[in-house]
């Protein structure tokens, strides 16, 4: 590293699967990774839905679980807003601008993570609790952790954040 | 001055971050001594790409802006 203080390494709890929420997440997390920080970020409870492959309609391993995918539909491309959403127009409209603008999208974004070996980490215990299996997540995903390992990845990380 | 470049990086008419992201996957691909150009129209480039250079230890040769292009020279370490 040269003469300055550079982070070395940085961890995003990524809480919220909310689109206007995870897509700040995912431009941090590439950008750090793009620094040469080591970088990752651990996803869990409405974070782990964007993690779901786009063309799985349904998870969940029982009524509650699957009313739950149901209601909430997972993918990196059917994120809603977190307000004006109205009924996913806000969404669509937030999309286009985007696309228009050339601003990548999460989709994008959350390859160029795995591309730039981002430590992407699901929660263990809410996949279980949601009812979300391994080979319905996205391929780069690493292996389901628990909360001791993602705080042994804070403890050592010079920028921490929850979203 | 004008340097020769073993890579072009194309990054025109994209957003924050990804000129970043693009001048990063870029970097991996030459060699130490090797040097990069970057052209961006972002105006976050401006200050993000010298910032990135800086903070990853590559030597930023020279910035130039022409017709609403910033073009970024790197050495890279």
């Amino acid at each position: 590293m040269p003469d300055n203080d550079v982070p070395e390494s940085m961890t995003i709890v990524a809480w919220s699967g909310d689109l206007d929420k995870m897509w700040p997440t995912l431009i941090l997390g590439s950008t750090g990774a793009a620094y040469g920080m080591q970088t990752t970020i651990f996803f869990t409870f409405w974070g782990l839905f964007p993690l779901v492959r786009d063309d799985v309609r349904i998870t969940g391993t029982n009524a509650m679980t699957k009313a739950l995918a149901g209601m909430n539909r997972p993918g990196i491309s059917h994120m809603k807003l977190s307000k004006l959403n109205m009924a996913g127009a806000g969404s669509w409209m937030m999309n286009k601008l985007a696309t228009d603008q050339k601003v990548a999208s999460p989709k994008e974004l959350i390859d160029m993570c795995i591309e730039l070996d981002v430590n992407l980490w699901p929660c263990e215990m809410t996949m279980e609790l949601l009812g979300l299996r391994r080979d319905q997540l996205i391929d780069g995903v690493g292996e389901p952790v628990g909360a001791a390992t993602a705080l042994s990845a804070m403890s050592k990380s010079n920028i921490n954040l929850f979203i | 001055m004008d340097y020769s470049t073993d890579l072009t990086i194309d990054a025109k008419g994209q957003k924050c971050p990804m000129p970043v992201l693009l001048a990063s996957r870029g970097i991996k691909k030459i060699e130490s001594g090797q040097v990069m150009l970057i052209e961006a129209t972002d105006g976050g480039a401006k200050s993000d790409i010298p910032s990135w250079a800086k903070d990853t230890g590559n030597e930023l040769l020279e910035t130039s802006n022409a017709d609403g292009i910033f073009r970024f020279v790197i050495r890279k370490k």
